[in-house]
C-alpha cells in the first residue's frame, strides 16, 4: 500500500473522529473522481482501524442494508428494521468502530427519498460511532442540499490527483520492474495524476519490462506504446465496400 | 510458540487478570477463549482430556503477537486478525470481505 498524500489526510480525518472531544459531530464524507483510490484506501483504513465496511448497492432499501451491516457485525439479518438497530447500537456500545459506506451515492437515490441516509443518521445519533461516506465527486452537493445531514459532516476530504513524489512512491511499491523519471513523468502526465490509471499503466510497464528483460524501463525504451485498455474510437475504420 | 511457552502466557494471563480484579481470572480467561473455565484449570493442571493442541493456537491467537503473512491482504498481521478473517462466514457486504472469503479458502492456513 503506497502511503498517499491523499492517503494520509484520510487517515488523519478518521483518527480525528474517532477521538473527537464530546460534543462536537462525527460524520465523514469522502469524495472524488472514479479512479482517484478512494475504495482502495477505505479497504486498507478498515483493516488498520477495525472498521465495519458496507458496500451500498442500487438494489438496497433500509431493511436490506441494516441487515448487510449486522452481518458485518457478527449477526444475522432480522425481519423488523428496529430490532436490527438495537442489535447495530448494541453492538457497537460494546466495541467503538467507525462505520464505512462505500458507493454512498446509493443512500441518496432520489427515489428512496433519503430513507438509508436517515437510517444511518439515526445510528449514528444513538451510538456516536462515526460514520463515514464515500461517494462519487456529486455526493458533496448532494449532502450539502441535505442540511440535517451536512451538518453532522465535521470532515470533509477530497481525493485529488496525486503528484509525482506519489507518482513515485506508488511506481516503488507497485512495479516489480524499475520506471525511469522519464517514462514516470510520461505516464504521470497522461493518466493526469489519476491513480487508478497509473496502475493500469503501470501493470502494462511490468509485463513489457519483464517480456524483454529489462530492469529499468525509460521513456526512450517505451516509445510511443498505448499506457491504458481504453477501446480505440472507431471512426478511422474504413467502410466495406471501400468508402 | 512451543506448548510450554503458550501454557506459561496462559497461566500469565489468568494471574494478571486475578492480581486486577481480586478473583475470576480463569473465568474471564474461558470467555475470552470460548472454552469452559474448567477446561482451562485442567489444561493448568495437566489433566485436559481434550485436545490440548486446539486450546493452546487459541491462547496463542488470542493473548500472542506472533504474526502472519496475509497473501490474500498482501500484508502482515497478527494471528489473532488471521483467525478473525478465516472464520468469517461469507457475507457479500463488500468486496474485500467476498476477496477474503476467497483468499482464505485457498490458504493452507486453516
Amino acid at each position: 500500500m503506497a502511503m498517499t498524500k491523499n492517503m494520509r489526510r484520510f487517515l488523519a480525518a478518521v483518527d480525528e473522529l474517532m477521538d473527537r472531544p464530546m460534543g462536537t459531530e462525527g460524520m465523514g464524507l469522502l469524495w472524488g473522481e472514479p479512479g482517484e483510490g478512494k475504495s482502495t484506501s477505505i479497504a486498507y483504513v478498515v483493516n488498520a482501524m477495525d472498521g465495519i465496511y458496507a458496500r451500498a448497492m442500487s438494489s438496497w432499501t433500509v431493511t436490506s442494508m441494516l441487515g448487510y451491516l449486522c452481518r458485518e457485525l457478527g449477526g444475522q439479518r432480522m425481519l423488523r428494521r428496529a430490532d436490527m438497530v438495537d442489535f447495530i447500537v448494541e453492538q457497537l456500545a460494546e466495541n467503538k468502530r467507525p462505520i464505512f459506506i462505500d458507493e454512498a451515492d446509493h443512500l441518496f437515490d432520489k427515489p428512496k427519498k433519503f430513507e438509508m441516509a436517515e437510517a444511518l443518521r439515526d445510528i449514528y445519533d444513538i451510538s456516536g460511532c462515526p460514520i463515514i461516506l464515500c461517494g462519487m465527486e456529486d455526493i458533496a452537493r448532494t449532502v450539502q442540499a441535505h442540511g440535517r445531514f451536512a451538518r453532522r459532516i465535521t470532515q470533509w476530504v477530497e481525493f485529488t490527483g496525486i503528484d509525482l513524489d506519489d507518482a513515485r512512491a506508488v511506481a516503488d511499491e507497485l512495479c516489480e520492474v524499475g520506471v525511469a523519471d522519464c517514462l514516470l513523468a510520461h505516464l504521470h502526465s497522461s493518466a493526469r495524476g489519476n491513480i487508478g490509471r497509473m496502475v493500469i499503466g503501470l501493470s502494462k510497464i511490468e509485463r513489457m519490462g519483464k517480456a524483454s528483460g529489462i530492469g529499468r524501463v525509460t521513456h526512450e525504451q517505451w516509445g510511443d506504446r498505448e499506457l491504458f485498455y481504453d477501446q480505440p474510437i472507431f471512426t478511422t475504420r474504413p467502410t466495406r465496400n471501400g468508402g | 510458540m512451543t506448548h510450554p511457552d503458550l501454557l506459561s502466557l496462559l497461566r500469565q494471563k489468568v494471574t494478571e487478570y486475578n492480581r486486577e480484579m481480586g478473583q475470576g481470572g480463569q473465568s474471564r480467561v474461558a470467555e475470552e477463549l470460548g472454552y469452559s473455565s474448567a477446561a482451562i484449570s485442567q489444561a493448568l493442571s495437566g489433566k485436559y482430556r481434550g485436545n490440548l493442541n486446539n486450546l493452546l493456537t487459541r491462547v496463542e491467537e488470542v493473548y500472542g503477537n506472533s504474526t502472519v503473512d496475509c497473501p490474500g491482504l498482501g500484508e502482515t498481521i497478527t494471528l489473532g486478525k488471521c483467525s478473525q478473517w478465516r472464520k468469517k462466514p461469507f457475507a457479500a457486504t463488500n468486496p474485500l470481505r467476498v476477496h477474503m472469503y476467497r483468499a482464505c479458502r485457498n490458504c493452507n492456513r486453516r
